[in-house]
């Protein structure tokens, strides 16, 4: 079926905006897919999540970044 | 640029390395840039840079799947922290054991938050490919997690103003 198709790139926000109107509203009726748009919701989230940078990459990067100008020069 | 090097790489060691040559490079070559992209004018230095060291080097592992197993908890209760974390530590686990392809196009949309252009760029593929490899690698992930309790999907649109099925049994409707 259609809608199911275009389900994730729409949760991407990479459909067309007639498509998302389309898919929008098809989404408000059928549990069905509104069910399987939340499970896709909540990975999407979930690996969102797992780009956290630790602090310490998060430091040792920033630090380097800082040094970068005098570096570049060797 | 760290998250887009880990997706590229599959190594956090290594991607810290990406990222700091890559910093250098783009330094370097500030006065070529031609000032319209800087997004994207970034992520070729990091792709650049991944495939100038690999030619140097033959590439590692990927990252230990038992990490993650070992951080899964064994007893999840009904509280909804904890359907959370068991939920994240699934959906790691299920990346992990994703094709390579599948995980490094799935880490560059969800995790470093790129287009699907923008995906395609950094990885030097066509953005139908990036599509399919996108939408086979989350049904995968999806497939693992049956039975699994999924936070806030209550909430979503089309589930919401209906009867849950224990609803339409108790009524007699099934």
């Amino acid at each position: 079926m259609e809608v199911a198709r275009a389900l994730q790139s729409y949760l991407d926000g990479e459909v067309d905006h007639d498509t998302a109107r389309r898919v929008g509203a098809h989404l408000r009726v059928c549990k069905r897919c509104g069910m399987k748009a939340g499970t896709y919701r909540a990975i999407k989230a979930s690996l969102a999540r797992t780009g956290d940078l630790d602090a310490l990459t998060r430091r040792r990067l920033e630090e380097f970044a800082r040094r970068v100008p005098e570096q570049a020069k060797g | 640029m760290y998250r887009v090097a880990l997706a590229i790489t599959g190594d956090r060691a290594e991607a810290e390395d990406v990222v700091q040559d890559s910093l250098l490079r783009a330094y370097r070559a500030l006065d070529r840039f031609d000032g319209t992209s800087p997004r994207a004018w970034l992520l070729t230095i990091v792709r650049n840079t991944h495939i100038n060291r690999n030619r140097r080097r033959r590439p590692m592992l990927l990252g230990d799947p038992d990490d993650i197993n070992r951080r899964a908890p064994s007893a999840p209760g009904a509280d909804a922290q904890v359907i959370a974390a068991v939920f994240d530590s699934r959906v790691e686990a299920a990346l992990q054991a994703l094709p390579a392809d599948q995980r490094s196009v799935i880490q560059l949309v969800d995790v470093a938050a790129l287009s699907y252009q923008q995906a395609a760029d950094a990885l030097g593929v066509p953005v139908g490919t990036v599509m399919s490899r996108l939408h086979r690698g989350r049904k995968r992930i999806k497939k693992s997690l049956s039975g699994l309790a999924v936070p806030g999907v209550g909430d979503e649109p089309g589930t919401r103003d209906q009867p849950g099925i224990r609803d339409q049994i108790e009524r007699g409707d099934l």
